[in-house]
């Protein structure tokens, strides 16, 4: 999705912006959703998708902190618009959290509030999970 | 007015003389803007306000727990939660309010102030707002019932 060489928030007007090899640690991810906004807003989003987009992205983020890794791992995110009309983004994690089900009632289970805000912020989501890690991927359609 | 706050500095605000505790904290990131967060409490009578100023995530969240659990420890009939000035409201800073609800239990009255959608829509998405009432200003949160 990304070439090498792109660096965060490198993304203009339909560019795509990546972070990779983030460090699963809560400490790197205000930087991040800073960023991600900056280049949300560029992608022409309104304000209230901008933060949708922030909000939602930081709660994939801190279910990776939180649950992904024993000890350390990293994170890797990727913003771009696959069409003119949508805007995607991917956080991808090499560990192993497995998102709550959200069909339970039981919103205060690690990670399930934060999973509630994903799915209500984007307008589609999708979790898979497999041996190799994680991937939450969430659309906004314009 | 609790005897443990007399060393605190007097301040005037809105027309009423209250100790006010301030803290600050910016948990530095590497090489990155700081996630800033602080907090102001003030107590009119048994009522507290604890200002929140900044933005309530994984890093932060742990410092406004801290507060209002302190604040709930000294059992005031009425705890209202001022969020007017955080721009950015994790699922984190819901897990806070939920944990102070839960402390509050019977003994005090929770409230919340938001303004902004990026409090407010969090607080609607989870239905927080059905258990704890959210209010558009601190004059409605702390003189209503």
């Amino acid at each position: 999705m990304c070439e090498s060489g792109e660096f965060p928030g490198s993304g203009r007007g339909t560019e795509p912006a990546c972070w990779e090899a983030v460090p699963a640690d809560p400490a790197h991810f205000p930087a991040i959703r800073r960023e991600l906004g900056a280049w949300a807003a560029g992608t022409g989003a309104d304000a209230a998708r901008v933060e949708a987009i922030m909000l939602a992205t930081y709660e994939a983020l801190a279910n990776v902190a939180s649950h992904a890794y024993d000890s350390s791992g990293v994170v890797e995110v990727h913003a771009h618009v696959p069409t003119e009309s949508r805007v995607e983004v991917v956080v991808r994690d090499r560990g192993r959290w497995r998102p709550p089900s959200t069909s339970s009632a039981d919103d205060s289970a690690p990670g399930g509030r934060g999973l509630v805000l994903i799915r209500s912020l984007a307008d589609h989501v999708e979790v898979s999970t497999g041996a190799g890690g994680t991937t939450v991927r969430m659309v906004w359609n314009r | 007015m609790d005897q443990r706050e007399r060393s605190l500095a007097r301040v005037a605000c809105c027309g009423i003389v209250a100790p006010v505790v301030t803290s600050d904290s910016f948990v530095q990131t590497q090489g990155a803007e700081p996630a800033a967060l602080s907090t102001a409490v003030r107590w009119h009578d048994t009522t507290a306000v604890v200002t929140v100023v900044g933005e309530v995530d994984m890093l932060t969240a742990p410092q406004l727990d801290e507060v209002l659990a302190e604040v709930l420890d000294r059992q005031p009939a009425k705890l209202v939660v001022d969020l007017t000035e955080v721009g950015f409201f994790a699922s984190a800073g819901l897990s806070a309010l939920v944990a102070a609800y839960q402390q509050a239990g019977g003994n005090t009255a929770l409230r919340v102030v938001a303004t902004n959608s990026a409090t407010v829509r969090p607080l609607q998405i989870t239905a927080l707002d059905r258990k704890i009432p959210v209010l558009p200003s601190v004059d409605e949160a702390v003189s209503g019932g």
